[in-house]
């Protein structure tokens, strides 16, 4: 009669103690899954499917399989226990993946590739490299060595622009401007930074140069197949012997007289090509003044030039002298 | 009324003088006495010898009294027509033509027309009509000189017409105010290797100020607006014939051009030197010498003949008829058939302002000489070469001997030259002018293939079969716009009886608005197309130069735009 009086009294003792007593939380699972390890806080508390009294308040359940080498299937989830009440869980593992300590050697493993790209010369891994010091990622965490990859990548970057700069690249150049302002990666050197934004509007001056000269190019051999097109073309070089010549040119010399004389226009309306008159008059025009212009800037043809384009301009008529007007 | 004054010495020309022969006899002319009184009014200022010898003239031929008037006869006739009869039919020296007059019709009118009919013409006209002085200067002077008889002269407009000739589009009029010429200078050309210009060319230069007020230096400058009147053969057709040149068949004008195209012509595109000789003439003289050339340039029609009538002799006729110091002058009174002698002899006489060509620098500055540009063009293409990575000409021959699209695509490849010619002025504008000048020749080289195809193609005589492969529109368009101007062409120069006024002549060419406008054009394309002879050599040539001409002008202009 004691020990019974005895039994009930410990249960009620136990019951009545809440605040230290457990509550069970039984962890089932597939059978596939069956033998899993569940962690409760962090504590191996058996293989599922197990009952595991587990203190009231928040618990953190893990439970890991591993599967093959390396690679585990996992489940976590954040448990609130209630004290005395019995709860269930029913766990599903992940798909296999790798241990936290095989991760781990992979990653000391990249890093340690990185570092040998790095010392290399290449910049990404230069860049990568520094990340990781600073992270941990593969290696301890290490500050200095990360400022140290960070300077390295700039320099080489800055070194290889420096290159395309001197190839004739604009952007480049215009980078190793801002660079030597900023002294990114290169000594800060305002005078250098002058030099390359001068380079650089050269370099795009020539640039445009040349896309003219490319469009005029097109434009030529256009034209070229047009005139191709329409009539064979023919060496001119004999039928300009004559005209190379002028005091041969009897046919056509005017000292005293005038040939049969045909104006421009109608010849012009006679060809087959269209007519430029209005350009092939200006031409004309300017044609007689340029070579004393030019020749002899101070004689009476040019200044009666200058005296011309003054009236035109007053006049606000187009620059074609009174002799086509 | 101008125009029936024309026609009137046409009918002269062409065979009424003979029936004025006849009928103008003194036998068959009978003056009424009303008619007579008509003649003798305007001589109220005329010497007493012409008031005498017109009047003496007259009573041989008076009606007797009571006949009443057949018209053979005049009743109350036409004072003009009357007293030209009566001048035609006169034997009287007085009312005949003198030396003086026959040189100055030789230099005014030529030599075709008969001298009595022109003189009796001209003084009839001379004392009936008003506007004579303007239209003659030349004559009225003389008739003012010799009978001592002002006509009542109208006063003459202030501008004279010239018909100027421009390459591009013909010939058109230009009206010029003696006023605005500040100065006349003698113009002369060296030299050329050509047989017809073989001691140079002579002419005339009017130096013309602009509008309005101004300076001589601003005159001096003006030159696009000076003009040149110079005596020239008309050559109607391809080529020079040396041989109908010698023989004087060709005939002769003074044309006007404009000074800057002489000067293209002589100093680009001839490379000669051109001197510019100021006459010492003072201002009545110089107004009275631009309205004299105008008469001559609008009246006289003469033959040309390379040694013995050329522009030499018939310059310095005009400038004696018209500056009596130039007649009588101790050198310039000889008569010189070289027009390099007779440059030089004006230029040692009292009468030109010889000291302008001392120095050929100060005068180039002042415009008394214009440089072959032969130096100018030859420093460009050296330039040019020395710029260029591997320039596949030597000399200006060369470098026009090559397609304009060759040099272009040469220049496009040679990247440095091409960076060079977009930053450096004076480099472009060498390069420039190279192509400007391939412009010119082959604009020369294009008009000359031009009238080859012509003349090979003979459209003149072909019009009726030509006009039948085409419909009505286009037939109109190739007769106006293509047929019309080249016959005038081949057709001697229409010539007018003195200086016209601006009834005479029309604001414009006529034809000009209508075959500039662009449908006119196309329909001329149109029809050349479907008449054009493709396999014609000279239809080749012509457009082989034609694309050489059009691809150089585009080289300019793409030189113009770096």
């Amino acid at each position: 009669m004691k020990k019974v009086v005895l039994i009930s009294s410990l249960l009620v003792l136990i019951t009545s103690f809440p605040a230290y007593s457990d509550s069970i939380v039984r962890v089932q699972c597939e059978e596939e899954d069956s033998g899993a390890e569940i962690y409760i806080n962090g504590n191996f508390v058996g293989e599922c499917p197990v009952d595991a009294p587990v203190k009231a308040g928040k618990a953190q359940l893990r439970a890991r399989k591993i599967v093959r080498d390396d690679y585990e299937k996992v489940f976590e989830k954040q448990l609130r226990v209630v004290d005395g009440v019995a709860q269930r869980v029913e766990i599903m593992l992940s798909a296999p993946q790798l241990t936290a300590a095989a991760s781990s050697k992979i990653k000391t493993a990249e890093t340690t590739a990185l570092l040998a790209d790095a010392e290399a010369g290449d910049i990404e891994a230069m860049k990568k490299l520094a990340q990781r010091y600073d992270a941990g990622v593969g290696t301890k965490k290490d500050p200095a060595k990360a400022e140290y990859w960070r300077n390295e990548a700039e320099a080489a970057t800055a070194q290889k622009q420096l290159r395309a700069a001197e190839a004739g690249n604009i952007e480049a150049m215009l980078d190793m401007a801002a660079r030597y302002d900023t002294g990114a990666g290169v000594k800060k050197d305002h005078s250098q930074a002058a030099l390359w934004r001068n380079k650089a509007d050269a370099a795009k001056l020539e640039k445009a140069a040349q896309e003219e000269l490319a469009k005029s190019k097109e434009k030529e051999i256009s034209r070229q197949r047009r005139v191709d097109a329409a009539a064979p073309f023919k060496n001119v070089s004999g039928y300009f012997k004559l005209l190379s010549n002028p005091n041969k040119g009897e046919a056509f010399t005017n000292a005293v007289s005038s040939p049969l004389f045909l104006p421009v226009s109608t010849i012009a309306d006679l060809t087959e090509l269209p007519t430029k008159l209005t350009d092939s008059a200006k031409i004309q025009s300017e044609a007689a003044v340029r070579p004393s212009t030019w020749g002899k800037p101070d004689s009476m043809i040019a200044r009666a030039s200058l005296q011309q384009k003054t009236t035109d301009a007053a006049a606000g008529t187009p620059q074609i002298i009174a002799a086509v007007k | 009324m101008k125009i029936f004054a024309v026609l009137l010495i046409a009918l002269f020309t062409l065979g009424c003088a003979s029936v004025s022969r006849q009928s103008g006899t003194e036998e068959s002319l009978t003056i009424s006495a009303g008619s007579r009184q008509q003649l003798l009014d305007p001589l109220q200022g005329a010497s007493a010898e012409l008031r005498r010898a017109i009047a003496q003239e007259a009573e041989k031929r008076l009606q007797p009294a009571g006949q009443t008037g057949s018209e053979g006869t005049a009743g109350v006739q036409n004072t003009q027509t009357v007293l030209l009869q009566l001048l035609l039919s006169s034997r009287n020296q007085t009312l005949l033509p003198d030396a003086e007059f026959e040189q100055l019709h030789k230099v005014v009118s030529g030599e075709n027309l008969p001298l009595q009919q022109s003189y009796a013409k001209a003084l009839a006209d001379y004392l009936t009509q008003a506007y004579f002085g303007c239209q003659h200067p030349v004559y009225a002077g003389y008739f003012q000189r010799r009978y001592a008889a002002a006509n009542t002269a109208a006063p003459c407009a202030d501008e004279i017409p010239l018909t100027v000739a421009n390459r591009y589009d013909g010939a058109k009029t230009v009206w010029l105010d003696p006023k605005r010429v500040s100065a006349i200078h003698l113009l002369f050309a060296s030299k050329s290797s050509s047989m017809a210009s073989r001691f140079g060319h002579i002419a005339l230069r009017l130096v013309v100020c602009p509008a309005g007020k101004t300076t001589p230096a601003v005159c001096d400058a003006n030159l696009f607006e000076h003009v040149v009147l110079g005596f020239r053969a008309h050559i109607d057709e391809l080529s020079l014939d040396t041989l109908k040149a010698l023989n004087g068949e060709y005939k002769a004008y003074l044309f006007a051009n404009h000074f800057m195209d002489v000067y293209e012509e002589y100093a680009i595109g001839e490379f000669r030197e051109v001197y510019s000789l100021p006459l010492r003439l003072d201002d009545a003289q110089r107004d009275l010498m631009v309205r004299e050339l105008a008469d001559i340039h609008w009246s006289y029609s003469g033959t040309y003949s390379f040694f013995t009538r050329n522009c030499a002799t018939m310059t310095q006729d005009a400038l004696r008829i018209s500056w009596p110091q130039f007649a009588t002058g101790g050198r310039t009174k000889e008569r010189y058939l070289r027009p390099d002698s007779l440059f030089e002899a004006v230029k040692n006489s009292a009468l030109a302002e010889s000291e302008k060509l001392a120095s050929l620098d100060a005068a180039e500055r002042e415009g008394y000489f214009f440089s072959s540009t032969r130096q100018f063009y030859e420093r460009a293409l050296a330039e040019v070469r020395t710029a260029m990575k591997s320039p596949s000409f030597s000399d200006i021959d060369s470098y026009l001997q090559i397609h304009p699209l060759k040099r272009r695509q040469q220049r496009s490849e040679d990247i440095a030259f091409s960076a060079r010619l977009a930053a450096d002025k004076h480099l472009r504008e060498a390069q420039i002018m190279l192509e400007e000048y391939a412009v010119l020749r082959s604009e020369r080289m294009m008009m000359i293939a031009g009238a080859k195809y012509f003349e090979e193609q003979d459209f003149l005589s072909r019009g009726d079969a030509i006009r039948a492969q085409l419909d009505a529109e286009h037939a109109r368009v190739f007769d106006d716009c293509l047929l019309t101007p080249i016959r005038q062409q081949y057709a001697p120069i229409k010539r007018l009886s003195g200086i016209p006024d601006k009834t005479d002549i029309p604001a414009g060419p006529v034809q000009g608005g209508l075959c500039q406008s662009r449908q006119s054009k196309q329909l001329l394309q149109e029809a050349i197309t479907a008449i054009k002879n493709a396999k014609s050599a000279q239809w080749q040539n012509l457009n082989d130069i034609s694309r050489y001409w059009a691809e150089s002008i585009a080289s300019v202009n793409l030189l113009k735009q770096l």
